[in-house]
């Protein structure tokens, strides 16, 4: 069984049972120790959030900045998705040194200094020596 | 007769001397000059049968030393053909070896230059990183001291610019 149909059957089971989620939580807990699914629960979870994400239709944004983001610039991105309900996740990584990385499904927007300098260091490996 | 017995002579005498003579010649002719005529031949036979052994072996002797001195001449031929085959296989020889050095040493040296290549261009490679490295660090240094809020705003700006609805 492939975890994303496992995925869909738990949320599916989800659904229908608002009110049990305890118990059909404690279900599945059994089902993944008898089936011995612990490595792959991880990918089963993140399945399970994409269904549930795509079913609510929710947008999900994971946001990483060098700094705490504004709420200003939170309100800013979550604005450019309007009427559309975002669930906007963030993290603080001083790595960046400043900037931000938005990451939307797929796609990914990188607009900071790390990001910057591994594009320096880049440029610099392609100058040739003579 | 009278004649005779004028001058002394004894007829008589005289043929019985004739007589005894003749019979002397005869036994001498029988017993001596016959066997020493025979024994001149057989000398004389034995002499020119040496003599003509000795032109014989005078013959053999010439056509051997003629055939001598053709062997000798066939075998100094052969030799010197040796000599010279031999000669010409050394210089052959020397010369394949020579080349054959120098190709090696042509490898060899080939083989250097590429060894010397690959240590300069790792070398560059090395001092290359270490610059990239440290020029990178600076940068990081210099831009870790003059950032400002106003540029993290402007680059969260550019990235909120490039977001459109899904």
């Amino acid at each position: 069984m492939r975890n994303k149909d496992i995925a869909q059957t738990l949320y599916m089971v989800l659904k229908e049972n608002p009110k049990r989620i305890k118990k059909v939580a404690d279900n599945f807990h059994d089902f993944v120790l008898k089936k011995n699914l612990k490595k792959k629960l991880p990918f089963i979870l993140k399945h399970l959030e994409k269904l549930a994400l795509k079913d609510e239709k929710i947008l999900k944004i994971d946001i990483e900045t060098a700094k705490p983001l504004s709420l200003q610039k939170k309100e800013q991105i979550i604005k450019k998705f309007y009427p559309d309900k975002v669930l906007l996740n963030q993290k603080v990584n001083p790595g960046l040194l400043s900037g931000i990385i938005i990451k939307i499904q797929e796609k990914k927007i990188e607009s900071n200094i790390k990001n910057n300098l591994s594009s320096l260091k880049e440029a610099l490996w392609q100058i040739p020596i003579r | 007769m009278d004649l005779l017995d004028g001058f002394g002579v004894n007829f008589k005498l005289l043929f019985a001397q004739v007589v005894n003579f003749t019979i002397l010649l005869i036994v001498l002719y029988i017993f001596a000059y016959k066997p020493v005529l025979k024994m001149l031949d057989e000398r004389r036979a034995k002499i020119e049968e040496s003599l003509k052994n000795a032109e014989n072996i005078e013959k053999e002797k010439i056509e051997i030393e003629e055939k001598k001195k053709v062997v000798l001449a066939h075998a100094q031929e052969e030799a010197m053909q040796i000599v010279s085959k031999t000669r010409e296989e050394a210089v052959k020889l020397k010369e394949e070896q020579n080349a054959k050095t120098r190709r090696e040493i042509e490898k060899m040296i080939e083989k250097a230059k590429q060894s010397i290549l690959q240590d300069r261009e790792k070398m560059m490679l090395e001092v290359k990183k270490e610059v990239v490295e440290l020029a990178v660090v600076i940068a990081t240094k210099m831009i870790e001291q003059n950032l400002t809020t106003e540029i993290d705003e402007k680059l969260i700006d550019s990235a909120t610019k490039e977001l459109k609805p899904q």
